[in-house]
């Protein structure tokens, strides 16, 4: 599988920093998600992720570090955490960990809601 | 030289921007704009908003994210097209105002008149809701498949999202100009911090 690794982007639009690394399972998603066409971004992540876990019997460790992202964003953000979702329910060993700015408390909330609704551990650090 | 009345009547038949003027007057106004939201339009009154609210950045953020999913929603499903026919992005208004103690996200645009009733029964659903159920459908609609319905897809976590992040009721104004079309107007408060 080959890796994902995408440089954030800054101007009328946002889009963030991705790194999915197939070798270590490590995974990170950065900066803010303000995208034009959120699909279009977001698919071949989804893609990726849903190969790995079908593929590979590694471990995940995945980290979200977002200042910023709008709804439309949280919707993939949701699909990606229920896919690790189902990398737990298909024994992989997947670590979790949310950034959330310290203050922001909408998004504090809306992360604790992915825990208790999706039924996922996540780990959330406030900075 | 003296205007005929003729003259006169002619300027006075026009778009009358001295009274305009004076409407946008009364409250300390951040950002107004009305016409068609493009990116571009977007990100001028977004970085405007940020600058203006830089000794609050807590209250600031919650400005910002108000504004774009309004403005969003504008681009998305707003009825009025520009005149050359071709849609390309959805004209509509929003005004951000500030009070002693509050600061106002105003969005209005023009809508089917068919999706009137339905954007309504959303907004009451909103302010009849508490936070922890507002939580709970933010999330049921976010988890929903995409759906082919168009106002499935933002009138719903959008909405939501704006009424959590306001913690404030949702203020409405709207208007049947006739069988086809209606004016929404929507008004999201947000407190200034201590």
């Amino acid at each position: 599988m080959k890796n994902i690794d995408i440089q954030a982007t800054k101007g009328e639009f946002f889009t963030p920093r991705v790194y999915m690394n197939a070798q270590t399972g490590e995974c990170e998603l950065s900066g803010e998600s303000y995208i034009e066409d959120t699909l279009d971004f977001y698919r071949p992540i989804l893609t990726w992720l849903s190969d790995y876990i079908t593929q590979v019997k590694l471990p995940l460790k995945v980290t979200f570090n977002l200042q910023y992202y709008n709804t439309s964003s949280s919707k993939y953000l949701l699909d990606i955490i229920k896919l690790l979702k189902r990398a737990i329910d298909t024994d992989h060993d997947v670590k979790i960990t949310w950034f959330v700015p310290k203050d922001d408390y909408d998004m504090l909330e809306e992360v604790e809601d992915y825990i208790r609704f999706v039924g996922i551990p996540i780990d959330i650090q406030q900075i | 030289m003296e205007a005929s009345a003729k003259q006169v009547t002619e300027l006075n038949k026009k778009f009358s921007f001295y009274h305009h003027y004076l409407n946008l007057t009364h409250q300390d106004i951040i950002v107004s704009y009305k016409g068609p939201f493009s990116s571009t339009i977007m990100y001028e009154m977004s970085r405007e908003i940020q600058n203006r609210l830089v000794t609050d950045l807590v209250t600031g953020k919650k400005i910002y994210s108000i504004f774009i999913e309004l403005a969003q929603n504008i681009f998305n499903y707003s009825s009025e097209i520009n005149r050359f026919g071709v849609r390309k992005e959805g004209i509509g208004s929003i005004v951000v105002t500030e009070s002693s103690e509050s600061y106002a996200v105003t969005a209005g645009n023009l809508v089917s008149s068919k999706s009137l009733p339905i954007l309504i029964d959303k907004c009451q659903l909103i302010n009849g809701s508490d936070r922890e159920t507002l939580r709970r459908l933010k999330f049921e609609e976010k988890n929903r498949e995409q759906g082919s319905n168009e106002l499935s897809k933002g009138a719903g976590v959008g909405l939501i999202h704006i009424a959590l992040t306001s913690a404030e009721p949702l203020e409405v104004e709207f208007a049947e100009l006739d069988e086809d079309t209606s004016f929404f107007a929507i008004s999201v408060i947000v407190k200034k911090r201590i």
